[in-house]
């Protein structure tokens, strides 16, 4: 596979597709491991209620016999049987305490096993005979939490387990999701790349033979055709700059210097002038010196591609304004706009909201690559049929 | 301690004695069977119901087994 810049830059709204996929991902894992826990913790609980009923029902059969015996001595003898393994006490059938040693009250006669909020496990068995009075005999004993510990213990462990194994098959999966769309992203690199190779003399001899004639020479008919070819060609070496900002990277965008913003601004409007002739677009500047220390071809590229965005997406006889400050530049056209929704995509390489007009929608990515990179802040405003302002501040 | 055995707690063991003293009768009577066939159960009380509640109370305070356990 191709490994190149492009390569490894995903769209930002197919992200968003992956970010989906990635919370979904998350949350059926999370909610699966859940579950299991949740079972796996039942079923311990019940295991140990199990286990402690067989216990507490034997030293119930002893706690009754103790106190058959007592009812037949009573009131001789008067002291309630004692255990060390447990505590207890007897209550008739209207729910009325005969005696307890119990340290917790919280006794629901409904349950014959239960665990009450301060720890206690209570076990209650019914007597047949009312010995002593008694209907209900209640133990308890201390919940020494073991199983919960263990429990705990092995729903981490397990768990965290299960995590590593999901977390190993998202990734596998994640990849099978984002081949397809690495595969075309390259073959679209690719292209670019050859492309622009094959670009620059063929367009260099366009440009320069056009601005070698003599148009005073020529009658009106030609010196129109000469200007659409030259409009074309221009347009085409824009395109051909931008694409060979992103594809080949060369030295010529390394550099920094001291550049007056104002004097690219000029340079560039004189440019573009005949392609917004073209459309009877009018230019309105209102610059003054600004001084940045940037790379000259990189700022050009950003410059270029907020006046040529400006005259394409304009309307005939639209106006463009050019407002330079000491700190900020702002590129306005009166053109069709772009929709609320849509505007937070427009920095999004590939992204054409107008497949009436021509490119292949890598602008204003490089504008905003440019823009990040020099830390600076852009922002786009649109309005549907009065046009887009965007707005480079530093 | 036969009517608690056999009546269980408190509002039981004294209707049970209340409705006993009124109506005596060999079937109700919490005795042994063998007592029973050795010895005839008392007459039918002439003390009047109020009179056999209270006397109820006052045995159930005298005998009860809450309250006296250690």
């Amino acid at each position: 596979m191709l490994r190149n810049r492009v390569t490894n830059l995903l769209l930002a709204n197919e992200k968003k597709s992956l970010y989906r996929f990635l919370i979904l991902y998350i949350i059926m894992m999370m909610s699966i491991i859940s579950l299991i826990s949740i079972y796996y913790y039942q079923y311990q609980k019940q295991l140990m209620m199990l286990n402690k009923r067989v216990v507490l029902s034997d030293y119930a059969s002893e706690q009754a016999r103790k106190i058959k015996s007592l009812h037949f001595l009573f009131p001789e003898q008067n002291v309630y049987p004692r255990d060390s393994r447990f505590v207890s006490a007897i209550y008739d059938l209207e729910y009325q305490k005969i005696f307890s040693l119990l340290k917790s009250n919280e006794i629901n006669f409904d349950r014959e096993l239960y665990i009450t909020k301060d720890k206690k496990i209570h076990f209650i068995k019914s007597f047949d005979d009312y010995y002593l009075g008694a209907k209900y005999l209640i133990l308890e004993i201390d919940d020494d939490e073991l199983w919960l510990h263990n429990t705990w213990q092995n729903i981490i462990i397990y768990g965290g387990f299960a995590i590593l194994v999901f977390s190993i098959i998202g990734f596998f999966l994640l990849n099978l999701f984002l081949s397809p769309m690495k595969t075309s992203l390259s073959i679209l690199d690719r292209f670019i790349k050859d492309t622009t190779h094959e670009l620059n003399t063929p367009l260099s001899a366009i440009l320069t033979n056009i601005e070698m004639i003599d148009l005073d020479t020529i009658n009106e008919d030609n010196r129109k055709k000469i200007n659409r070819i030259n409009i074309a060609a221009k347009t085409v070496s824009v395109l051909y700059n931008d694409l060979t900002y992103i594809a080949l990277q060369s030295d010529i965008y390394k550099s920094s210097e001291k550049i007056n913003l104002k004097n690219i601004i000029e340079e560039r409007v004189e440019y573009f002038d005949i392609l917004a002739r073209s459309k009877d677009i009018i230019f309105k500047l209102d610059i003054i010196d600004s001084f940045l220390i940037v790379n000259k071809n990189k700022f050009t590229r950003v410059v270029d591609n907020l006046i040529s965005n400006a005259i394409k997406y304009n309307k005939r006889k639209g106006i463009i304004d050019i407002k330079l400050l000491e700190n900020s530049l702002t590129v306005k056209d009166s053109g069709i706009g772009i929709e609320s929704e849509k505007i937070q995509y427009i920095f999004d390489r590939y992204s054409r909201f107008n497949s009436s007009e021509g490119g292949f929608g890598i602008g204003l990515s490089i504008v905003k690559n440019i823009i990040d990179e020099y830390g600076m802040q852009i922002d786009a405003k649109s309005q549907i049929n009065e046009g887009t302002s965007i707005t480079i501040t530093w | 301690m036969r009517y608690l055995l056999a009546y269980g707690g408190e509002n039981n063991v004294k209707a049970g004695m209340l409705h006993y003293f009124m109506y005596p009768s060999k079937d109700i009577s919490v005795m042994p069977k063998d007592f029973l066939e050795e010895k005839e159960i008392n007459a039918h009380s002439k003390i009047n119901e109020k009179t056999l509640k209270r006397s109820i109370d006052i045995y159930w305070e005298q005998y009860k087994v809450k309250d006296r356990l250690k």
